[in-house]
């Protein structure tokens, strides 16, 4: 797949030059043409058509979650906003992680492990671990795809906890790297375009995963906590510090609007935002830069319990300035969302109501109803302008080779 | 996890108008076909119990059921009194290793009409692993 752009040179009097490599790795194809019948722009000009090819070089996303790799929300929905149902690869080992769409590749970062399921039981290390983790060949690997190379990636199966043989992965328009630890070794971080993490609450942690095990046969009450305790000490001292260097953190907090609800359905999420990032304008509410405290619900907009609130402000977060929306409550009608969405600025959508609309596409999906939905559906159309504006930046460069 | 809010705002509110693309819907029989049908749906679903699958897929659920059950009692034992120790903690990280890829199946199973094997199966029809079982859901 490559992306080829034609521009016209027009030279009145000396005959079109050949140009050699410019050092972008591109390929250019030239082609002459004489005017017929003296028609064309200049009388008697020659128009060269200058055709350059260049090799899909991905814009590279990465997300951190606890919640490990494969079919997670978040991609689902960044994946829709792109277009395009992703899927695991066709014919391939039918336990692969990855995810491909026209225009989108995931692949989770447990790929990379260095030590399977025994030999992580020989080593005493969880898979939190930087220990067991190859951060070598996952650096070179998102470098190549980087590039535009294809590369060969291990597999790991996670119902047999072995690492199976490899498989290859074609250079996509945009390469999403899934994990634990995305942004935890320097050089992988500095190949990220844009970094998330989903940050999420112990409260919140364990309500949804008694709901995510409590119809298990082997799982109790017991041992979901203990299993979420287990693993805290790893977590805290491995993937949590990858936040400092997130461009975007959505944190999921327990609500502030029900006194002891610890259902964990109503949430209050914060969509933090660091600010300085390339290609990246934070959304805010009402006016940049300032803060504000917005309850929706009044005399236009009725809502039923525990209704919606919304915060803006500037912020520090681990000494980086940051822009910070809050969301906290629960949307319950369209007309909700439509009010909200309406309100908010810099959302970078293509038209009014995109927002909206991707949310009841995907209406089944866990956290439509609230700041979780909504904040990962505002992120992946971010990243589609990042990658918009990736591309334009890229696509201006040939061009300004070119003039000569 | 699904909520049931967010599926009543689709079926049951009026789209208002240009403001989101797709069919209008007359909210009366939305709001009838979700608020009293319940019983229809619910024999929609007994009629859909028994399910089309590969044996690939059956077997995967089986194995990590199994697996679950098997590692849970092997980290309470591991962790009998040894709180602290590394054995303990791996233990419990398995735990939730394979309690995240049954959870993976189960939905892509809820959601997907198509089997999980499907992209597999279409290009090695002759695999074990792609006959066709029936299972109870």
């Amino acid at each position: 797949m490559a992306i080829c752009s034609a521009h016209t040179i027009t030279s009145l009097h000396s005959p079109c030059t050949t140009f050699t490599n410019t050092g972008f790795g591109q390929k250019q194809v030239i082609f002459f043409t004489s005017n017929r019948k003296g028609g064309r722009r200049h009388g008697g000009a020659r128009s060269c058509f200058q055709v350059s090819c260049s090799v899909d070089k991905p814009v590279v996303i990465g997300l951190a979650a606890d919640s490990g790799c494969g079919k997670s929300t978040f991609m689902r929905r960044l994946t829709s906003v792109f277009g395009g149902a992703a899927s695991p690869p066709k014919g391939g080992n039918p336990d692969s992680n990855t995810l491909i769409s026209d225009t989108t590749t995931v692949i989770c970062l447990d790929d990379y492990h260095s030590l399977d399921r025994n030999g992580r039981k020989e080593e005493g290390v969880t898979a939190l671990d930087p220990r067991a983790n190859n951060f070598d060949l996952m650096y070179e690997q998102v470098k190549a795809i980087k590039e535009g190379k294809a590369i060969e990636k291990p597999i790991y199966n996670h119902v047999t906890g072995l690492l199976d043989p490899p498989e290859l992965i074609q250079p996509p328009k945009i390469f999403v790297i899934e994990g634990l630890h995305p942004m935890f070794d320097e050089r992988v971080r500095d190949l990220l375009d844009f970094s998330i993490y989903l940050d999420i609450s112990d409260d919140v942690k364990f309500a949804w995963k008694i709901q995510r095990d409590m119809a298990e046969r082997g799982h109790s009450l017991e041992s979901i906590k203990a299993s979420i305790e287990a693993r805290k000490p790893d977590f805290d001292a491995f993937i949590d510090p990858q936040k400092q260097y997130a461009d975007a953190v959505i944190e999921v907090l327990p609500t502030q609007l029900i006194p002891d609800d610890n259902e964990g359905k109503v949430l209050r999420v914060k969509l933090i935002q660091k600010e300085g990032v390339k290609n990246f304008d934070p959304v805010y509410l009402f006016d940049e830069g300032s803060s504000i405290s917005w309850v929706p619900c009044g005399r236009k907009l009725t809502c039923s319990y525990p209704g919606i609130k919304f915060a803006y402000g500037p912020d520090t977060y681990y000494g980086h300035e940051v822009s910070v929306v809050e969301m906290d409550g629960a949307f319950d009608r369209l007309d909700e969302l439509i009010y909200v969405e309406s309100h908010l600025s810099n959302l970078s959508t293509k038209f009014y109501g995109e927002v909206t609309q991707q949310m009841l596409k995907h209406a089944d999906f866990p956290g439509s109803n609230n700041g979780t939905g909504l904040f990962q559906t505002i992120i992946g159309l971010k990243i589609r302008d990042l990658y918009e504006q990736i591309i334009a930046e890229r696509a201006g460069t040939p061009a300004e080779a070119a003039k000569v | 996890m699904a909520s049931s809010s967010i599926v009543s705002l689709v079926s049951a509110t009026a789209l208002p108008a240009g403001a989101v693309n797709g069919t209008r819907q007359p909210p009366s029989s939305s709001v009838r076909l979700w608020c009293h049908d319940r019983a229809r749906r619910q024999q929609r679903l007994v009629a859909a119990a028994v399910k089309r699958r590969y044996k690939g897929t059956a077997r995967k659920e089986a194995a990590l059921a199994e697996l679950i059950e098997r590692k849970v009692a092997e980290a309470m034992e591991a962790c009998d009194g040894h709180e602290k120790d590394d054995g303990c903690r791996v233990a419990w990280d398995e735990v939730e290793e394979v309690s995240q890829a049954k959870a993976h199946l189960r939905r892509r199973l809820a959601e997907a009409p198509d089997d999980p094997l499907e992209p597999f199966c279409a290009h090695n029809p002759d695999a074990e692993d792609c006959a066709v079982v029936y299972v109870d859901d």
